[in-house]
């Protein structure tokens, strides 16, 4: 088998994430990962051959979706900011927003681009997919079909894999699989407990990117993407400041991280049935929103506040916290 | 689920753990894990020796003894 013909049969992992997709290729034996991603965002403009011919001219990734066309993945980003627009968004909060009409194309288009077609058949992918909120959440289901769906007509043999329990993959071989993997994303933080590579606690939070960008584009009178921009670019979790958007960013994290603590606490001391844990676990955060400089050391704070019913060794943000989750999905695709 | 049952699914946990400590490669170690806790199933918290149990069955006996030795 040449090497080309091998790479197109190995096992992938991919992060079907609100705001960005992510893919996870092994690249050899020594299990070398390598990292594609695409914005899970897409903006449209009407049809006309003249725009068409320019979009191809300029290499941009769009497609036809009736008589529109629709410029999707990190072009979207660049179109949004000529035209100072918002890109619109086949995902919200974890699964297919049912408000879009375009989601499942888009995601078809964006995924394909990704992953392309299995080479071999049966190819090994494993997805990720949300945790239910503590509320519940019906549209899991859904999801996790219609992805299913997309990567079996690519010709893989696809796997769901809950977010965080991929985090704990990814990050978590030193304390042999045991600890707490969080991963801190757009539409919500995802959680799980696992013991030995086992979940125990699945939840999600549902505030996390996406809630920080709309509410302060709402306070500020700015675009949601802007704030993405800015907080994305040189936004640091450090208190109030003089700057009102830098304030709004800080007043939102801070609900954030309470909120995902709190529920933390709450979810693992009324859990009926947990295990007994001879020693203390580790907690790994990951994902976007967990980028920001004092994101860290707000959050171990306001794990501090009030005693937390199991014993923690450490609390640390993943070595590449875009790509953990994609890494837990290769691992497990792997095994 | 008894006591006994309970301590021998820690120790076999236990002893997981530190099988899976001798493995280096994260993804052996993975495999390795789930390979082994397919079969187990996980001792949760709070499934001692039922110590009010056995404290209630020891406070009855010990109030009929005294009932019955009162009536004699």
């Amino acid at each position: 088998m040449s090497n080309a013909e091998q790479e197109s049969s190995l096992p992938l992992g991919l992060d079907v994430g609100t705001s960005r997709i992510v893919v996870a290729r092994s690249m050899d034996k020594a299990h070398q990962s390598a990292f594609e991603s695409q914005l899970n965002a897409f903006i449209t403009m009407p049809y006309s051959k003249l725009a068409q011919s320019l979009l191809e001219r300029e290499g941009v990734f769009h497609e036809v979706f009736g008589g529109e066309l629709v410029v999707t993945g990190n072009d979207a980003q660049r179109f949004a900011e000529v035209f100072h627009v918002e890109t619109r968004r086949p995902m919200v909060r974890g699964v297919l927003n049912p408000q879009e009409p375009h989601s499942l194309p888009v995601m078809r288009s964006i995924i394909t681009r990704l992953v392309g077609k299995a080479g071999a058949a049966g190819r090994k992918i494993f997805f990720s997919i949300p945790a239910p909120c503590l509320e519940g959440d019906p549209a899991i289901a859904y999801h996790e079909a219609s992805i299913q769906q997309i990567l079996k007509q690519l010709g893989f043999e696809a796997q769901p894999i809950q977010e965080g329990l991929a985090v704990v993959f990814g990050e978590m071989s030193a304390s042999n699989y045991t600890g707490i993997g969080i991963s801190c994303g757009s539409g919500l933080c995802n959680v799980c407990l696992a013991v030995l590579s086992v979940p125990v606690i699945n939840f999600a939070v549902p505030k996390a990117g996406d809630f920080i960008d709309n509410q302060a584009a709402a306070v500020t009178g700015e675009l949601a993407t802007r704030m993405r921009v800015q907080k994305e670019s040189n936004f640091t979790v450090n208190g109030l400041s003089g700057d009102r958007v830098q304030n709004a960013l800080t007043v939102y994290y801070d609900d954030v991280i309470q909120t995902l603590a709190n529920s933390l606490r709450s979810t693992i001391s009324s859990t009926q049935r947990l295990p007994k844990l001879d020693q203390s676990v580790p907690i790994v955060l990951s994902g976007g929103t967990t980028l920001p400089k004092g994101f860290l050391k707000r959050f171990t704070a306001a794990l501090r506040t009030e005693d937390f019913p199991i014993k923690i060794s450490e609390v640390r943000v993943a070595e590449d916290p875009l790509n953990s989750t994609a890494r837990g999905a290769l691992m497990a695709a792997l095994c | 689920m008894t006591a006994r049952f309970l301590w021998k699914q820690r120790k076999k946990l236990r002893n997981i753990d530190r099988r899976a400590r001798a493995t280096a490669d994260p993804l052996d170690r993975l495999r390795f894990v789930r390979s082994q806790m397919d079969s187990q199933e996980l001792p949760a918290a709070g499934r001692g020796w039922p110590v009010f149990r056995i404290a209630g069955a020891i406070a009855v006996a010990i109030g009929a003894a005294l009932l019955l030795w009162r009536i004699r």
